[in-house]
């Protein structure tokens, strides 16, 4: 067995060689790119920008039975200012030992008005929880898009592709009913996971090539799908992606997605709206409406005490002791903890 | 499902939020205008008072979990900073009136989130009852003022002694004059003050605005002046001239211009049974060259015949101090005559006596003082035992200025020291006024019940005046720091806390005085008639 030294060693080579000294020159071999494809971004004033983020949080995890607590918010600027905040309630979910997740069903109805029409596998947690927040966003980011007006500019965190095969038809609902109002959207990811080669990350690369043509921030690029590597479902992928850097103190290029038949006018029109709300100081090239919706949206460590407070006061009672529930529930990490 | 609109007006700020009953806490905007020594009400609508408190801290917090969060900020454009950057504010508490109007000491705490507001003028009419006679300025809350809420001493507490604490050029001698021009129509104490640079007679001579209080001369006869000043000065100013003579002097006066040996003191001990005039011709007629008092021919044999056991050397030491003594005294200190009883006099018809005594040295001033200090102490004490008189029958307040100089711990001169500790038996009270309050001595210190704190820059100043005074004032400090020019904090019994006052400016405040006067008069007429 090899030793921590070792172990540590194999660990920094495999990184090192996700992002070699070269990745800039690499990139730009490969996909051809030139200075004239970067553009530059004139920060204009923001009008009406909305942004929605969801959050989730485990409530109680007995190994068979998980519940996860789940909102979405909005928050609404303008100029700078913020006019509302909306939020949902909070909503559960059960991951189950059966198949299929029961209350995935009874949230999409909630949210749209109709069943999913395809079931959700309790297989993977972590997709169960990523699509039951998407299913909250886009129901807030479609209540959104009924209060704004033309030109304003909706901004949902995450993607333009979807991780289950129900929701691809509430993006093309969203982009529909954005365009029949002629409101700008766009996703914002913040955490990119998009590669490129042999599997080498987005946002160093293309931001290396920026330094190497001097671009001054802001900028952006499109990145054409075929430099993409590693892609899941393409079917469920609606947007064209970007990588973009919004302010001169940004810490890093963001990805973000706009809806594929946006022309180069429209496309400029959302950089330079994103540039002028990504300039507040305390996170310089991040749109600060989504930095709003994810603060105001994110369910505390206090906030799943008081559920878990509350659901105990409940099953009390209903009779049942605090015993039994902590023999389902508590986690020995729990007693660990103390020590 | 409907999306729920949360609420955006914030409602967290200029709410009470802590901490305790001697200490509040709330926040404000983080660009509200507040400021240290603002008076703010807290009003407790379940419990049904209002609280009172006065802030003493301002401190910029946030909400962030990052408390490093603002040295790192990258561009000065903020969305909605005042979500979670704020002001914390620090407040002490004054105290609360209840549901019968009555002001209480702050003995609870208001219910949590009580409102916090700015008070109006109406707000402090509970003031109005407890404030005493003798007006000094307007309350001061942070940098404004209530000029409809007027700050005045309780003339009953001033026999308990006052202390006046101000480094240079923070206002002290314009608050005396004030303090002086304002009991002229109370009348309810005489105040005796030595001004040996004629500030506060004829104001300051270096400034050609300045005022002093003969300007009130001719309004009252609430007020007199003794002078060492020439005839052209005291027929100008209607003065009268200052004397005291050798009958009032004590050969202990001796000890305030000059540090004695044991036996040069033994000396004084041994005369102090004679007349000081005695004494004192005695050393200015006598030879002690090859000192034989068997061979002595003068008139006070008895005085040589003590002095026999004493060197020559010793003998000539004494008689060049009592010559220079009288020598540089000269001007007031007299072999007959004295104006000690027509001051005492004055002092007892409850006037403000001021003298005046222009281009004399330090020494003369206290050398003044205190024999007048000591008469008046004497005077009171014999009126009470020797004649059956209740105390307090007379009230006198005698002001030093840089008391340090005979208050300090150790070398406190005796008869300050007296009046200081006994002097409120006997209706004598002290007006300590010093730069230095942590030169004087603490058991002093003590002894002051008012307290008047002006700009203190010196911390070992003001922790010596904020731990002694009566009402706490350590919550203050950042304000006493921050004390503008003209401003003082007033700490006495009556008033339920220490009051931030905006001393009237003399100069201006002589006219209303000057009213007050005349209108007085005029209702004595209409009396009279």
């Amino acid at each position: 067995m090899s030793g921590y030294k070792e172990e540590i060693n194999t660990v920094v080579k495999f990184l090192g060689d996700r992002i070699p000294s070269n990745i800039e020159e690499m990139f730009i071999r490969l996909s051809g790119i030139s200075k004239k494809d970067f553009f530059i971004v004139e920060a204009h004033e923001t009008g009406t920008v909305a942004g929605v983020d969801g959050s989730n949080a485990n409530i109680l995890d007995a190994g068979f039975l998980a519940l996860s607590a789940f909102r979405a918010v909005v928050s609404l600027f303008n100029e700078n200012q913020r006019i509302k905040r909306g939020m949902t309630p909070i909503k559960f979910n059960f991951i189950g030992s059966g198949e299929y997740n029961d209350d995935f069903p009874k949230l999409f109805n909630e949210c749209f008005g109709k069943d999913p029409g395809t079931r959700l596998s309790n297989a993977d947690p972590y997709k169960v929880n990523s699509v039951v927040r998407d299913t909250l966003e886009y129901f807030v980011s479609l209540e959104t898009l009924k209060t704004l007006e033309k030109e304003a500019l909706l901004l949902i965190d995450g993607a333009f592709h979807v991780e289950h095969k129900s929701l691809d038809p509430i993006i093309e609902e969203l982009f529909f009913r954005a365009e029949e109002k002629e409101i700008n959207i766009c996703a914002v990811t913040k955490r990119c996971e998009v590669t490129w080669g042999d599997g080498y990350p987005l946002i160093p690369a293309v931001m290396r090539a920026a330094e190497k043509f001097n671009m001054k921030a802001p900028w952006w690029i499109k990145i054409d799908d075929d430099w993409i590597s590693g892609r899941r479902t393409p079917e469920w992928k609606k947007g064209s992606i970007f990588i973009t850097l919004l302010h001169s103190c940004a810490k890093s290029a963001l990805k973000v997605e706009l809806p594929r038949y946006y022309g180069n006018e429209r496309i400029c029109k959302v950089m330079q709206k994103l540039a002028a709300v990504s300039c507040d100081g305390r996170i310089p090239g991040y749109p600060f409406p989504l930095f709003d919706a994810h603060r105001a949206c994110t369910i505390k460590r206090e906030v799943a005490s008081d559920i878990r407070n509350r659901i105990i006061e409940g099953m009390t009672k209903r009779g049942i002791q605090h015993r039994d529930f902590k023999a389902v529930w508590e986690d020995i990490h729990d007693e660990f903890n103390h020590y | 499902m409907n999306l729920t609109i949360t609420e955006t007006i914030d409602t967290a700020k200029f709410r009470l939020i802590g901490k305790s009953v001697l200490t509040y806490r709330f926040i404000i905007p983080h660009d509200a205008t507040l400021f240290v020594g603002d008076i703010l009400k807290i009003v407790d609508s379940k419990k049904g008072y209002t609280f009172y408190a006065k802030v003493t801290d301002l401190l910029h917090e946030s909400n962030f979990n990052d408390p490093n969060w603002d040295t790192r900020v990258y561009s000065e454009n903020f969305f909605e900073l005042g979500d979670d950057v704020f002001l914390g504010v620090e407040a002490v508490p004054l105290g609360f009136v209840d549901e019968t109007g009555e002001f209480r000491k702050p003995g609870t705490v208001p219910t949590k989130f009580s409102r916090v507001e700015r008070p109006v003028k109406e707000d402090f009419f509970f003031l109005s009852r407890v404030m005493g006679d003798i007006e000094v300025g307007t309350m001061k809350t942070g940098q404004g003022t209530y000029t409809d809420v007027k700050v005045a001493i309780p003339s009953e507490v001033l026999s308990s002694h006052m202390g006046i604490f101000a480094t240079t050029g923070s206002g002290k001698s314009n608050f005396m004059k004030v303090f002086l021009s304002s009991c002229i129509p109370v009348r309810k104490f005489g105040i005796l003050l030595v001004d040996p640079h004629g500030d506060y007679v004829t104001g300051n001579p270096k400034d050609a605005g300045s005022k002093g209080l003969v300007q009130l001369r001719s309004n009252t006869e609430g007020i007199a002046f003794f002078t060492t000043g020439d005839e052209e000065r005291r027929k100008r100013y209607s003065m009268q001239r200052l004397y005291i003579s050798y009958e009032d002097f004590s050969i202990y006066d001796l000890t305030l211009h000059y540090e004695l040996s044991s036996t040069q003191f033994d000396i004084i001990e041994t005369l102090s049974e004679f007349h000081p005039t005695d004494v004192i011709k005695f050393f200015q007629n006598t030879s002690f060259k090859g000192w034989k008092p068997e061979s002595y021919e003068g008139g006070y044999t008895q005085i040589a015949d003590r002095l026999r056991n004493y060197q020559e050397s010793t003998l000539n030491v004494m008689q060049r101090r009592i010559q220079t003594i009288v020598s540089s005294q000269k001007g007031f200190f007299d072999e007959t005559r004295s104006s000690v009883k027509e001051i005492i006099e004055a002092l007892h018809e409850n006037k403000v006596v001021l003298i005046d005594m222009p281009f004399m040295s330090e020494k003369s001033e206290l050398f003044a003082l205190s024999i007048l200090s000591r008469k008046i102490l004497r005077d009171h004490q014999e009126r009470v035992s020797g004649k059956g008189r209740k105390a307090g029958e007379y009230q006198v307040m005698i002001a030093i200025e840089e008391a340090q100089r005979v208050l300090s711990p150790g070398s406190s001169t005796k008869i300050f020291r007296e009046c200081a500790m006994e002097g409120r038996k006997f209706g004598v009270g002290l007006c300590v006024i010093t730069q230095q309050p942590k030169n004087i001595d603490p058991k002093i210190l003590a002894q002051i019940n008012t307290y008047v704190v002006m700009g203190l820059s010196d911390k070992a100043d003001r922790d010596i005046v904020e731990t002694s005074a009566k009402q706490d004032l350590s919550k203050m400090d950042v304000e006493i720091q921050t004390l503008e020019r003209g401003d003082a904090i007033i700490s006495t019994l009556q008033i339920p806390f220490p009051i931030s006052t905006r001393v009237h400016y003399f100069e201006d405040y002589i006219d209303h005085v000057k009213e007050t006067l005349k209108s007085e008069k005029n209702e004595e007429r209409i009396e009279t008639f």
